[in-house]
């Protein structure tokens, strides 16, 4: 008789003795690799989400087959969590993706094309994906970029100038306090999902809000991995709002 | 976002001048224009050739999970980056189709090592217990009138030749009751049914529709070829026979269910009316055995008909009749 080959990834899923774990690990692991690597940042918050839960194998297999995009493992996977997660799971799984996605602050386009990707996986609809979304990050699913356009370059640049500008001019002032704790403000609001303008009233309605969607207790029937993502974004959150008190 | 590689007809890896060639030939100036700002920059090109890897995993993928046509996937991108030409398939089921061959396997590989290894440990002792036995079934000449009281302790003794004494006729399957009371006087049976070549090695004969899944694999000692027999424990209506060459392994699949294991040796093959002639002898495992499912698992047994002392397989020999 012919022995079966398996791929990496299979035996991960097979040993691991919780498939739906591994599967939703390296689906986060993909997210992150989406902007061509994972950084250390990334990695770590992976390998906290990995701590958590009960499977015996460790980070860098995941994030080998993350990072050299293995399509088999990852359809595998995609596969694994269409089975598992259905109803109530497949909206609270969208949001810990979106949770995942934006955690720096913001949604590159090839993050927006797999959280679409995993919505149609998941059979939620556009109105369903643009609700998770809002309830995470109370603003809509930005439009699909379009990198292919001339205007998209165009208007990305110039964003970039204008930080540059103010960079230099930072820079110019010795680089004072109070700039890099103004930029660090702006990050800080951004993960929040605010504006640089938000009132304190705003800042504080907005956490409380996000505290209660981010809240880990809320993911417990999608398994030990989903409830140590939640963590990370809701410490995420807090950490911005505790530095948006403190720095007030 | 476009595919502006698919749209200007170049492979994703060209050369800029190949770029630079599709760009003045393309007849859209909307084209022309976005594909000098993205592709003729390479700072640029390099972000764009990255997003685009990323939205090819993504078309492939939802090719692959039946996603093409899906509420979230619209736009350029859709019509760019859509795989038409891959079916879906999915590697979840035959990841499962694996795990079943392989455990299947490793189930097949357990029993052969345990009845190795009662093989190594017990093989002199057992070939001593075969040759005693010979003499006690010899030195009561067969005793047809109650043969299930003697089992042997474990399986057929394969060079076994009993003789069917008081058989008149070569019909194995008509010798009646009528003749057991009587005792047997030892004589040349008549029979004339001319000697067949064998059948080939695990020939397997059905006589149900049940789906075949469950493994079975029964090893043999030289000397003497079997005829095994599932029949159905409760019905005892006949499910399938294997024909087994002596000293030979045999690997079946068997369909799920409860089974007696009846089996008939001998040296010369008469056929499946006939069997092995009237030197064929009939036994039958005093244990029933249980093929059964349990989520993706299957049990399945291994036997091995030879003598193996202290094996944990009860046999008794059996009338042609209840074979």
């Amino acid at each position: 008789m012919a022995v079966p080959q398996f791929s990496e990834f299979e035996l991960l899923l097979i040993r691991s003795g919780n498939e739906v774990g591994t599967a939703v690990l390296l689906l986060l692991a993909w997210i992150a690799a989406s902007d061509g690597c994972i950084d250390e940042e990334e990695a770590e918050s992976l390998q906290s989400i990995l701590e958590a839960s009960s499977h015996g194998h460790a980070i860098e297999p995941i994030l080998k087959i993350s990072t050299s995009a293995d399509l088999q493992a990852i359809q595998l996977a995609a596969e694994v969590v269409r089975i598992h997660f259905t109803g109530e799971k497949a909206s609270l799984f969208m949001q810990m993706a979106i949770g995942m996605a934006v955690a720096d602050g913001y949604l590159t386009a090839s993050e927006n094309y797999i959280l679409r990707f995993l919505a149609d996986l998941v059979g939620l609809t556009a109105v369903e994906l643009n609700e998770a979304f809002v309830e995470v990050t109370s603003k809509l699913i930005p439009e699909l970029a379009d990198p292919s356009t001339a205007e998209w370059w165009i208007a990305k640049e110039q964003r970039r100038q204008n930080q540059n500008g103010s960079h230099s001019e930072s820079n110019r002032s010795q680089a004072s306090p109070s700039s890099k704790a103004n930029s660090e403000r702006v990050r800080a609001l951004a993960i929040l999902g605010l504006e640089e303008d938000a009132s304190p009233e705003e800042i504080k309605k907005t956490y409380r809000r996000l505290a209660q969607v981010h809240h880990p207790d809320r993911f417990v029937s999608l398994g030990n991995e989903a409830v140590a993502a939640a963590s990370l974004t809701f410490k995420r959150i807090k950490d911005a709002y505790d530095y948006l008190n403190g720095h007030a | 976002m476009r595919d502006l590689y698919k749209r200007l007809g170049i492979s994703v890896d060209g050369s800029e001048s190949e770029i630079r060639t599709a760009i003045t030939k393309t007849p859209h100036a909307g084209l022309r224009k976005d594909a000098e700002v993205v592709l003729l920059d390479s700072a640029r090109r390099r972000v764009y050739d990255r997003i685009h890897a990323g939205l090819s995993d993504v078309g492939k993928l939802r090719a692959r999970l039946g996603l093409n046509h899906s509420e979230n996937w619209k736009g350029p991108a859709a019509s760019d980056f859509s795989i038409t030409h891959d079916s879906p398939r999915s590697l979840y089921d035959e990841l499962i189709a694996k795990v079943n061959t392989v455990s299947k396997a490793a189930k097949r590989a357990k029993f052969v090592e345990q009845t190795k290894s009662f093989l190594q440990v017990f093989g002199v002792l057992g070939a001593l217990f075969g040759l005693f036995w010979l003499i006690v079934i010899f030195g009561d000449g067969g005793s047809l009138s109650n043969p299930l009281a003697t089992p042997s302790s474990s399986s057929t003794a394969s060079r076994q030749v009993r003789p069917q004494p008081s058989q008149p006729r070569p019909d194995i399957g008509q010798q009646t009751r009528a003749t057991a009371p009587t005792r047997p006087v030892p004589s040349q049976p008549i029979f004339t049914a001319p000697e067949q070549p064998l059948p080939y090695n695990g020939k397997v004969i059905k006589f149900t529709q049940l789906e075949t899944i469950a493994p079975f694999e029964i090893k043999s000692s030289t000397g003497s070829h079997y005829l095994v027999k599932l029949a159905d424990a409760y019905s005892d209506s006949d499910v399938l026979t294997v024909f087994v060459h002596g000293g030979s392994t045999v690997q079946i699949d068997v369909p799920l269910g409860t089974y007696i294991v009846k089996y008939a040796a001998g040296t010369k093959w008469y056929g499946y009316k006939h069997l092995f002639g009237p030197e064929t002898s009939y036994s039958k495992a005093d244990e029933t055995f249980r093929f059964e499912r349990n989520g993706y698992q299957v049990t399945g047994y291994t036997i091995t008909l030879y003598t193996v002392l202290h094996g944990n397989l009860q046999t008794s020999t059996i009338r042609p009749e209840d074979f």
